[in-house]
């Protein structure tokens, strides 16, 4: 305990002196930055938001809040409906375990209606974003982390393009592209576990990785601690390793799982195994950082740890499946201005364009195919019919007996031959 | 039914956005109800063992992501399926209308032989929300489901348990009677007309 007040007082020195630069290379321990009191300060400033974009987002803030009070939130933004729907069902665990001493006593109705207002704000302040299910846990946290509205804005607008902005590109590609980075970084530590995790397609960990945690992990303690790491490292990468660090540091209870699971069905059809193995990724996290977990700040404090070292050891660049990774994202490009957002939106449109055009293409090489197989039948057939005339044809001629049945017949042979 | 073999059958249950897809699944599997399941993203399954017609099934129910864009990620889930769950919410239109393309999305991702025969079940949830706010008639859905090709269609409250075990059942049923069509067409590549005894099958109406 005497190390967390060591801590706290120490970081609310550097924040009182507006000491950025030690903020920023401030080393990571086993608390992250302490308390919610410390993040509301710290993390505007980790993400970058300096005097001057901060006075311009308060101008955009109170500009959008204007815009709000006239629209209706449909007219206000095209994905007001999906996003009402996700608010309505937020508020759950993660704000159960939240200490969320800015919101004690308010109703969680009026809590509904201010994340719900922060998710539009945000999505109308960047141009060509799509919400994605997801980001309201996102959201979630950053409406609990700020005593005011306009704080908890700003924070997620930044969040949002310096860490969450290839998911919100009108199709999922930009995200898929990421996730495929998550078992090359187990293949350069752990080849045998490879082999099981490369069975499936990594969706498994499409939730943790497009929600920064948020929808796997429910205790907002975790969650804190892990965003602490993220942004006292400024590095957008590093969720990537910290959900391949989560499979490496839970392989055993992984292992366990699926061999149980396997076992108990013996005489179940093996070729379900896939779903098998997706189905036990998908859960490992919610099951091993539950709200019940004894020592998880503990675990969370290890698997960190783990996630530097894998950085370390195996720098994306050297991935195969980062060449897929777009230009604009943010594994690519840690700027997070707007002007890289509508990139990134532009590279994306123009990837749209190429697999509709791969699609038109593919569908006229079947066309023609099919008109190619057509054709060939036609000649064979004609070819055939040809062959059976000009044989009959003969014999009659040769033995005299003509008819006008038969003259029919030649006509047709010749004018199927003039044809050909 | 010790030694017994098990059949495994997979189900997909697909829908719009907060019709209550994860809530017919742990309505059907775990028999409660709750106000705070979270939005569901990707996908991930439960199994329920039951006993059809003194056959031992476990069931694989697929609970989906509803939201439009992660449509496309199907492919990696729907193939195998023995049948497909298709949800609406009673009291929204848009999910009703929507329907149409989400079953002609699984039979496109889940490459589907024989779209034509291939089961359904559709599923209008939430009746127990009070009946002004119902948008989707029992006859408008009948019709539709009859367009589809006679497709077993039920009304449900996931909410009051209203109808889940036997639409459930239906299901299984039918993903049965599919898995048994498809390894019959594996052992025997050749066939052409597959002569199923429909005595066998009476209380499925796919």
């Amino acid at each position: 305990m005497t190390i967390g007040i060591d801590v706290r007082n120490e970081l609310l020195m550097i924040l009182d002196a507006n000491d950025i630069v030690r903020l920023k290379n401030y080393p990571y321990n086993d608390q992250g930055l302490v308390n919610d009191e410390i993040r509301e300060r710290a993390w505007p400033i980790l993400l970058g938001i300096n005097r001057f974009l901060d006075s311009y987002l308060n101008e955009l803030y109170k500009q959008n809040v204007i815009d709000w009070m006239q629209l209706d939130p449909y007219t206000f933004h095209k994905d007001a409906d999906q996003v009402q729907k996700d608010v309505d069902r937020s508020f759950n665990t993660l704000y159960n375990t939240s200490s969320c001493y800015h919101d004690k006593g308010k109703s969680v109705e009026d809590l509904k209606k201010r994340l719900f207002k922060l998710i539009m704000l945000v999505l109308k302040a960047i141009p060509q974003s799509n919400y994605y299910q997801g980001y309201h846990d996102v959201a979630l946290m950053a409406l609990l982390h700020f005593s005011d509205d306009c704080s908890s804005f700003k924070f997620l607008y930044m969040l949002t393009l310096k860490y969450l902005r290839d998911h919100m590109m009108s199709g999922i590609h930009p995200t898929i592209v990421q996730l495929n980075l998550i078992p090359d970084i187990i293949k350069q530590i752990d080849f045998q576990f490879y082999l099981t995790v490369q069975r499936v397609n990594p969706i498994y960990a499409l939730s943790s990785i497009i929600s920064l945690f948020t929808h796997e992990i429910e205790n907002y303690q975790d969650v804190s601690i892990i965003w602490d790491s993220i942004f006292l490292n400024d590095d957008p990468q590093l969720p990537i390793y910290l959900y391949a660090a989560l499979l490496i540091y839970y392989k055993e209870d992984i292992i366990m799982d699926l061999t149980e699971i396997c076992d108990s069905s013996g005489e179940i059809n093996f070729d379900f195994d896939v779903d098998i193995v997706h189905s036990v990724l998908s859960k490992f996290i919610k099951k091993n950082l539950s709200i019940n977990s004894i020592d998880s700040k503990h675990e969370v404090y290890k698997i960190i740890q783990l996630s530097f070292n894998l950085r370390k050891s195996v720098p994306m660049s050297s991935l195969k499946s980062f060449k897929h990774i777009y230009k604009n994202s943010f594994l690519k490009c840690t700027s997070g201005s707007l002007t890289v957002f509508q990139s990134l939106a532009d590279e994306y449109h123009r990837y749209e364009m190429k697999q509709l055009r791969k699609k038109k293409h593919g569908a006229l090489i079947k066309r023609n195919k099919n008109n190619m197989i057509s054709l060939l039948k036609i000649s064979a057939g004609v070819g055939i019919l040809g062959i059976i005339l000009h044989v009959t044809f003969k014999q009659p001629t040769r033995f005299g007996i003509e008819s006008n049945f038969a003259k029919a017949y030649i006509n047709l042979y010749q004018s199927i031959r003039e044809y050909i | 039914m010790a030694g017994q073999k098990k059949t495994l059958l997979k189900v997909i249950i697909l829908g719009d956005t907060e019709v209550g897809k994860t809530s017919l699944m742990q309505q059907f599997i775990n028999g409660k109800f709750s106000q705070q399941y979270k939005a569901t993203i990707g996908a991930d399954f439960l199994p329920k063992d039951m006993i059809i017609d003194d056959k031992n099934i476990t069931m694989q129910i697929w609970d989906t992501a509803g939201q439009e864009r992660f449509q496309s990620l199907g492919v990696a889930f729907y193939r195998g399926s023995d049948c497909c769950v298709l949800v609406y919410d009673v009291t929204n239109l848009k999910s009703f209308e929507n329907l149409t393309s989400w079953r002609d999305e699984f039979l496109i991702q889940a490459n589907i032989k024989d779209p034509d025969n291939f089961p359904f079940i559709i599923i209008g949830n939430k009746i127990d929300l009070e009946e002004g706010k119902r948008l989707i008639s029992t006859k408008k859905a009948q019709a539709l489901s009859n367009s589809l090709g006679n497709l077993p269609y039920f009304e449900t409250s996931a909410k009051e348990s209203v109808n889940i075990d036997q639409a459930f059942e239906v299901v299984a049923r039918c993903a049965l009677k599919q898995e048994e069509i498809m390894e019959f067409n594996d052992d025997y590549t050749d066939a052409v007309n597959i002569n199923v005894d429909d005595d066998n099958y009476n209380n499925c109406a796919c």
